[in-house]
């Protein structure tokens, strides 16, 4: 599993380096302010409609991505796998040494979460979050910073997080929610 | 603020945003966030039709308002080049001063489009 997951990091971050462009290109999808200004925008701007359908899904998101962050924080207490930068010395590294632990990657959980409590609404919405944590994921690998595995266990655990609220938590919150929605509008805050 | 909040789970200490690392790119962050959003609600008001919500005419809310969030993120990552790439607010971080440039843009949206409405 380890060897596989060293092989696919060879692969993929064996690109970096090579083609400036390319490199100028993954840096900016992997960074901590390109895709989530842009998830984060998208959210608000169906917040914004005024209507309780589209605000529903962008508060089914942001409860799907804090609860990622919760598990996340969780799982970190039980597993700190380190970066590949700290374990190995053939990685090209194109971006700055994070301190925190590489697995899972928090943007590719986040953003799965996201994306997928989403796509459950919307699923043309949906499908822009979830390619945007499939970019983020893949970049992130490329400059450096994790493991393929870290990404596709973000993926999957976001998936996860995301399908457990949509199925057991919003069920339940879905009244509350629009209610919120509406007095929050009344008020002038959505 | 930048020591954050500690507590104690199973007998661990976790510490919850701490993480700022650069303030100068989160204050950056911020700053051009609060510009990008009000860019953002123009779009909205224009696409979702909420004339309380627009100050910008109705022709204009959407192209201008997207220019206005394209701009800021652009103007981001020019004025930041060099900080960029040094380690910024973490991803708890990041989405207190996302919420935190909402606010703020939402009460400065909420004031041009009634200032507008009192000058019309």
């Amino acid at each position: 599993m380890g060897a596989l997951d060293w092989a696919l990091f060879r692969m993929i971050n064996g690109l970096a380096g090579q083609w400036p462009a390319l490199d100028g290109v993954m840096f900016f999808l992997a960074t901590d302010y390109m895709v989530p200004t842009i998830a984060f925008s998208l959210v608000l701007f169906f917040w914004l409609s005024g209507r309780d359908a589209e605000r529903s899904m962008a508060v089914s998101g942001l409860v799907a991505f804090v609860w990622a962050n919760v598990i996340v924080k969780g799982l970190n207490l039980l597993w700190q796998r380190p970066r590949p930068f700290t374990t190995h010395d053939e990685v090209t590294l194109l971006f700055y040494r994070p301190s925190d632990p590489s697995f899972p990657a928090n943007s590719a959980m986040a953003l799965a979460a996201l994306g997928w409590a989403i796509w459950r609404h919307n699923r043309r919405v949906g499908g822009v979050f979830l390619v945007l944590a499939l970019a983020m994921g893949v970049a992130r690998v490329y400059v450096g910073v994790h493991y393929p595995f870290d990404v596709l266990g973000g993926w999957m655990l976001g998936l996860v997080a995301a399908e457990t609220w949509y199925r057991y938590g919003e069920p339940r919150a879905a009244p509350f929610i629009t209610l919120m929605g509406r007095f929050l509008a009344r008020i002038g805050l959505a | 603020m930048s020591d954050g909040f500690t507590f104690s789970v199973l007998g661990r200490s976790i510490t919850l945003l701490n993480n700022w690392i650069e303030p100068r790119l989160a204050v950056a962050y911020f700053a051009w966030m609060v510009v990008a959003f009000i860019g953002l609600m123009q779009v909205a008001a224009g696409r979702w039709q909420r004339p309380t919500w627009r100050w910008l005419p109705e022709r204009w809310a959407v192209p201008v308002g997207a220019l206005l969030w394209g701009g800021a993120l652009l103007a981001f990552f020019l004025t930041n080049r060099r900080w960029v790439r040094a380690p910024g607010p973490a991803t708890a971080e990041t989405a207190i001063l996302l919420a935190a440039a909402y606010v703020v843009a939402l009460v400065l949206t909420r004031l041009l489009a009634w200032g507008g409405t009192r000058v019309r």
